[in-house]
Parts: structure tokens; sequence; C-alpha cells
């Protein structure tokens, strides 16, 4: 096989950056979570104790269950706002659904940072939100229940993975063939009939693929929680952060790091099966 | 008349597409809707498929105005260019789409699905994907979603033209043979010429937004009426002169006789048309001197390709039935055609 052997030279060459850059620091931190810390010292003695007292230990396995939780709220929150937001958007014609576009992913333009302060101004208690409601009058008086706890960890998450929600459903709507959308009013189908039967099965790849990623976003979000969250707003991502900061126990910060990915990885691998059945 | 246009106006943009079109679709008939592409003949269609909302004139069925009807209240079936299957339900939840969506009775709508997957020929395909089809039977399967409903007209746009020649000519007897077994309208969209004339009852020709010419395909075949149409089907060969009387043109290569010359008066400069296979070697009533400069076999026929002597600028086209022992003259040599006057009709130049 004279051929095969450059061929594997330069995938191999292909490779080696990324596998540098991903899989070494990945490789790093699972050899770091089967160590453990004495004193501010890391003894590697390659125990899995840091997984047995996470899973024995129910503070830190119920913190984990209801960022689960909450992630498949954020999860269902962006699908009901942001399906439709695409599909409004696919509906437009020309100029005007390139505009919408472009508004609906400027967002992913600006500094997570910047958006974060933008949310918490709007959702305190002189914000936008409070203003709205009371001058509406909705409420009688500013509410405090939109800031500093889970609700608002799930409303500025789901602000902020909106953008990658809609974008993938967009894009498999704008895959499905407008010829199909004739042929289903042709045939005697409403607007109605034509969205269920046709339009609905055949995005459920994009809104799988959008779905994901915000799943898989708000999982690993420590800093949102930590800046809307309050005291009642703790996830698993802040639990991780202050092993790794505060408590300097990096192999257990690493431990839960691992499972939080291979809960990610797991979820990845049954979403891309699901999407992969479909005939599409 | 089951179908009908009147006066028809469709505007895109600054492009008058259709500028007033009528015509009359009788009951049960293969009409072919035959023109280059941007001649129109698709947007009659998606008319008539209510698809397309026209600029002005009306669209009757059975004397009912359907101007305005939407297109999934119309009676219509329409097998598309692309046949627009789903790709996510199988051969029979295609085909039993129409009467899912019309919300039809379910016993009922399965047995007109089992029939209609029967009369297209794949019963055995009936649980497959499109994706799992070849380019024919997805074919099949646009038709039998098109016809499971029953409907009273079937709109056809350009549905071979996707197959290679060999499927496209087995399509073109089925589709045939199925329309003469339903007994629907077909309303058949193609810019192929011998698509058409193999398959329809009856053609319309369009060029540019007008209807050039109506009739069977014997009628446009044999007796074009516009420079267009003679110029349409296969490879006519077209004489200029003037009308000198009603049976004879005079011409480059002298005065040649024709058929009737119906509506042209003596004087009126026209085109004489005469088919490469009515033109046989020999002496008659007309006589044409040539040179062959080519000769191309092609099984069943022979092909010549020959320069008149008088007019060497005039090419002319010969077809001649092969047959093992026929004398074919050779590259070269000097020849005398001539062809029935009954063969040759004259259209304005």
């Amino acid at each position: 096989m004279p051929r095969t052997g450059p061929r594997w030279l330069i995938f191999a060459a292909v490779a080696a950056l990324p596998a540098l850059v991903i899989l070494v620091p990945l490789g790093s931190f699972l050899a770091m979570s089967l160590a453990h810390a004495e004193k501010h010292q890391i003894i590697y003695d390659w125990t899995l104790r840091n997984y047995a007292s996470f899973l024995g230990n129910w503070t830190y396995l119920s913190t984990f269950l209801g960022t689960l939780w909450l992630c498949l709220e954020v999860v269902l929150l962006s699908l009901i706002v942001g399906y439709p937001i695409a599909w409004y958007i696919w509906r437009q014609k020309s100029w005007k659904r390139y505009a919408l576009l472009q508004i609906a992913a400027l967002p992913l333009f600006m500094s997570y940072i910047v958006k974060l302060y933008t949310l918490r101004s709007m959702l305190g208690l002189n914000g936008l939100v409070n203003q709205a409601l009371v001058s509406l009058g909705i409420l009688e008086q500013p509410s405090q229940v939109f800031l500093y706890n889970q609700r608002a960890v799930l409303i500025t998450m789901t602000v902020i993975y909106l953008p990658y929600v809609v974008l993938p459903i967009f894009l498999s709507l704008e895959r499905i063939p407008r010829s199909l959308l004739h042929a289903s009013t042709d045939l005697g189908a409403g607007g109605w009939d034509t969205f269920r039967r046709v339009v609905l099965p055949l995005s459920v790849p994009g809104t799988i693929a959008g779905a994901l990623f915000a799943f898989v976003l708000a999982l690993g979000d420590f800093i949102t929680p930590q800046m809307v969250g309050g005291t009642t707003g703790f996830t698993i991502g802040r639990v991780i952060f202050s092993q790794f900061g505060l408590a300097f126990d990096w192999p257990f910060g690493a431990a839960m790091a691992a499972i939080l990915l291979l809960v990610a990885l797991l979820l990845i691998v049954t979403a891309g099966y699901a999407a992969s059945r479909r005939r599409v | 008349m089951s179908l009908e246009l009147r006066n028809v106006r469709k505007i895109y943009g600054p492009i008058e597409v259709l500028p007033s079109f009528s015509l009359e679709i009788a009951d049960g008939e293969f009409l072919t809707l035959l023109g280059p592409s941007g001649s129109g003949k698709t947007t009659v269609l998606r008319l008539i498929g209510g698809f397309a909302a026209a600029d002005g004139g009306a669209i009757l069925f059975e004397g009912a105005d359907i101007t305005r009807m939407p297109a999934n209240k119309r009676p219509f079936n329409t097998v598309f260019q692309d046949y627009a299957l789903f790709p996510h339900m199988t051969v029979a939840q295609n085909a039993g789409y129409g009467p899912l969506v019309q919300r039809r009775d379910r016993t009922r709508a399965k047995k007109l699905v089992d029939e209609t997957l029967e009369i297209v020929g794949l019963t055995e395909f009936r649980d497959r994907y499109p994706a799992q089809l070849s380019g024919g039977q997805r074919q099949r399967v646009a038709l039998a979603r098109a016809i499971v409903c029953e409907p009273k007209v079937i709109l056809l746009d350009e549905p071979l033209a996707a197959l290679d020649a060999g499927l496209r000519r087995q399509m073109q007897l089925f589709l045939k043979q199925t329309q003469r077994r339903i007994r629907t309208t077909f309303v058949f969209v193609t810019h192929d010429q011998d698509e058409a004339i193999t398959m329809s009852d009856r053609i319309v020709v369009m060029n540019q937004g007008r209807l050039e010419q109506l009739g069977t395909p014997k009628d446009l075949y044999y007796r074009p009426r516009t420079r267009f149409v003679a110029g349409f089907f296969g490879d006519n060969n077209l004489i200029g002169g003037t009308l000198s009387n009603p049976a004879q043109v005079a011409t480059p290569l002298g005065l040649l006789p024709v058929a009737a010359s119906e509506g042209l008066a003596p004087g009126a400069e026209v085109l004489l048309a005469v088919r490469p296979e009515a033109l046989r070697l020999g002496d008659g009533a007309a006589a044409i001197a040539a040179e062959v400069e080519e000769i191309v076999f092609g099984g069943a026929s022979t092909r010549l390709l020959l320069r008149a002597s008088s007019a060497p600028q005039l090419r002319l086209d010969v077809r001649l039935a092969s047959d093992f022992r026929a004398r074919i003259p050779e590259v070269g040599q000097q020849v005398t055609l001539t062809y029935d006057p009954a063969d040759a009709v004259v259209v304005p130049a």
C-alpha cells in the first residue's frame, strides 16, 4: 500500500493541532479527576473517591439534578419562543427575511457579559420589565421575583441562548423545498395541516440541533447563575467553579466536570441518533 | 367544455407573461401545452392549479368561475416537475395524503390508496420511502398521489424532464395508458415536441405567451399554420418564396406545387414547408435538383443532407425509409428530389 502512507501522514498532520488543543487538556483534566487534593497539594493516586463522594452526597446530586431540570426548562422555553420566531422569519419574503435573520443573529456578535448586565438591569427592581408591567397595570408595584432566583436564571439563559435555537430551526425550515408546500396545498391541505404534517416533521432535525445547543450551553454556564441567580439560583456549574476557586479542590471539580461532560456527550449522541433516524 | 380560460392575463413584474390567453379544454382529453422555455406554458398550468393569481380574465370550470378559488379547494391535482414527494412519508402515506387532509372516510381512503397503488404498479413498494425508490418509481408515486383523490383534472408540469431517454419513453406510454384507464382530463406541460406528439389528443403550441396553434398532433405535424409551428416539429424543410397562385410558390428552386394555401393571397411572402420524409428521389410534379452532401444511416431511416443546385445556400433534409436492398445515392452525386404536392404546405413568412 504505497499510497496510504502519505495519506495517513497528511491526516495526522491535519489532526495534530486539534488533538493537541482539545484532547490533551481534556485528558489532563480527566486524569486530574482521578487524583485527590490534600492541603492544596494534588496527589495523583488514581482513585475514584471523587466520583464516589459526588454520587454519595445528596446536596451535590440534587444540585446536579436541579441543574439538569433547569436546562430542560431552558430548552423548552427557548423552543416555545424560538420556533415561532424561526417560522415567522422563514415565512417572510426576500429582503425582509434576511433583515430579520440578521437581527436574530445579532446577539451572537455581542459580548456575553454585556448581554448579562443588560438583562440584569432589565429584570431588576427598577428595570424595564417591572416598569412595563407596572405602567400596564399588571403589577401594582415593582416586583423582585424577576431577579436573583432560579427563575431569573431561566429567563436570562433563554434569552441569551435563543439565537442558537432560532438559527438551526430556520435552516431546517429553509431546506424544505417550496414544492412540498405546494404539493400539500394542491392535495387539499389547509395551512394548519401543511404545517403539522409536512413543515413540522421536516424541521425536527434543526429543532433537535437547536435544543441540543441550548441544553449543552446552559449546562456548562456558571456565570449566568452567579450574576442573576442569587442564593436560590445555584447550579452545578457554580459548584464546579467554586471547587476550582474557593475550595481549591481541583480533582473534585474535575470529577464533577467529567460527569457533566459525560451527560452532554450522551445527549449529543442520542440526539444525533434520533435525528439521523429520520428520513429527511 | 369542462375547463375554460377566458382572456387570462398574467404579469410578473415588468414582464407580461400572458397578454390574453384563451383556451377550452374538453372533458377527459389529454391536452399538452407545448412551447420553448419562457413561452408561458407553465404559467398557464400554475393559473389553472391556483398557484398563481390571474391579473385579468377568468378561469371557468364546469361553468363556474374559479379564478379566485384557492388551490386547496380546486378539484385538480398536480404532478410536479421535481415530484415533490414528502420525504418523511412512505409510498402509501404519500399516496394517502390527499384523502387524509380532505378528511375522507378512512376505510374508503384505504381502498382508494390500494387501488391507486395497484394502477401505478407500486403495491409491493408501499412501505418504502421516496429515497429508496428509482426515478421512475418516484414518478409513479407522484402520479398516484395526484390521481388518488379522483380529481377532475390532473396537471402535469414537465414530469418526465428528469428521466433518461429510455425511461422517459416507457413513462410516456404509461402516462397515456393511465389516462385512458381513469378517463381524467390531463393537462400536460412540456418543451419536448416528440413527447407532445406521442401522448396528446390535442396540443397547444405556445410562443411568447400566445397561443400559436391548437390542434391534434397530426394537424400540427402536417398542417402547421405559422412559421413557428412549421419550424418547431422535427427538421422541416422550409423554402422561402412568393405565392404565385393558390397552388404554386415561386422559389429559388423554381415553381413548386403546394396543397391548399388558405387565407393567403397570391403575391404573399411565404415559406413552403415539406417534411424530410415526404421528399423522395425521382421526378414528378415537383423536381428539385440537388447534390448529396452527407449520408447518415439511422436504422429505420437513412438521412440525406443535400444542397440545392440552383440555390446553393439552401440545404435540404431527406429521410428515406431504410431497406437493405435500397439504392442509396453517394456523397457528391447529383439527384432529383420530388414530393407529392399534398404533402407541402405554406405558412406566412
